[in-house]
């Protein structure tokens, strides 16, 4: 069975539903007996959610015209 | 210029066979299609542009660095000869746009070029066990939460929030965001698990539940 230091090792594997079935065995094994690491699975994974569903750092607005711009302009 | 090495890296299989959506717009840019490559700016400009507040840190530098990427492939779109996918090629120019901005600022930030090359990463380990409130799923319809991670994702340091916003914002792939980057997977990924514990750990005390007599959370 992993140790914290272990779990931290392959949390993202885990988390990206990436680890070989040996490894998720022993990491949810540490898991049953380890409340602080679910939670720190559990926080982290809510923290993967909530970077991917913002939606953050959009575009600014007009950039994609500046660049046109630039380019055309260039092209001349 | 320093261009991606597309042409010359060898290609996984599996990429190689890939489809690339951008393919037909590519090939009409290439015969001098100015349209086209328009259509590729509109449907690319975000993910270059978040590689590139990824790399800075800075949203001016940001902008100049989506420009000059833009401009550089769109004078060397010819060369691309479609051995990777061309958002991968051209995410590949962003990061060295990115890279160079961080080297012409080294004067005065020394730290953060010599930081990003740095090839030890030290162990971070997570204090705050605290579980959260809600769930992810109603915290991301929020306005301020939306604010809170971002203004987070910021302080991050540069090569840990790059790799954030590549794999958990843009939802690249490992094999995608290292090679863009130009570093191998093992080091993307023990940068991105160290980002994502210390964003963690920054967020942690805005949802953890409160125990009594604490003030109210995001």
């Amino acid at each position: 069975m992993f140790s914290c230091e272990e779990l931290l090792d392959h949390l993202n594997d885990y988390l990206d539903d990436r680890a070989a079935a040996d490894v998720r065995r022993q990491l949810e094994a540490h898991l049953g007996g380890c409340p602080e690491c679910v939670v720190v699975l559990d926080t982290t994974s809510a923290t993967i959610k909530m970077v991917s569903g913002c939606r953050s750092f959009e575009l600014p607005a007009q950039l994609s015209a500046k660049i046109m711009a630039k380019i055309r302009a260039q092209g001349r | 210029m320093e261009l991606p090495p597309t042409e010359a890296a060898p290609v996984p299989a599996e990429a190689a066979l890939r489809r690339d959506d951008d393919a037909e717009l590519v090939a009409r840019a290439q015969s001098g299609d100015i349209e086209a490559f328009e259509a590729l700016v509109v449907r690319h400009a975000r993910r270059v542009y978040r590689v590139l507040l990824g790399i800075t840190g800075n949203h001016a530098d940001s902008e100049d660095g989506v420009q000059n990427t833009f401009l550089k492939a769109y004078q060397h779109v010819r060369e691309f000869e479609g051995a990777s996918k061309f958002s991968s090629w051209l995410t590949r120019i962003a990061a060295n746009e990115g890279l160079e901005t961080l080297r012409r600022r080294r004067t005065r930030r020394r730290e953060s070029l010599d930081d990003w090359l740095a090839e030890h990463e030290e162990s971070f380990l997570p204090r705050n066990h605290r579980p959260w409130q809600k769930n992810p799923e109603q915290l991301v319809a929020d306005v301020q939460v939306r604010e809170l991670v971002e203004k987070e994702i910021m302080k991050l340091p540069a090569k840990y929030r790059v790799a954030v916003m590549l794999r958990d914002l843009e939802q690249l792939s490992t094999e995608e965001a290292a090679t863009a980057l130009g570093l191998n997977e093992a080091t993307l990924k023990t940068r991105l698990l160290r980002g994502r514990l210390m964003l963690r750990e920054a967020l942690a005390p805005h949802f953890g539940r409160r125990r009594r007599g604490e003030g109210r959370d995001v």
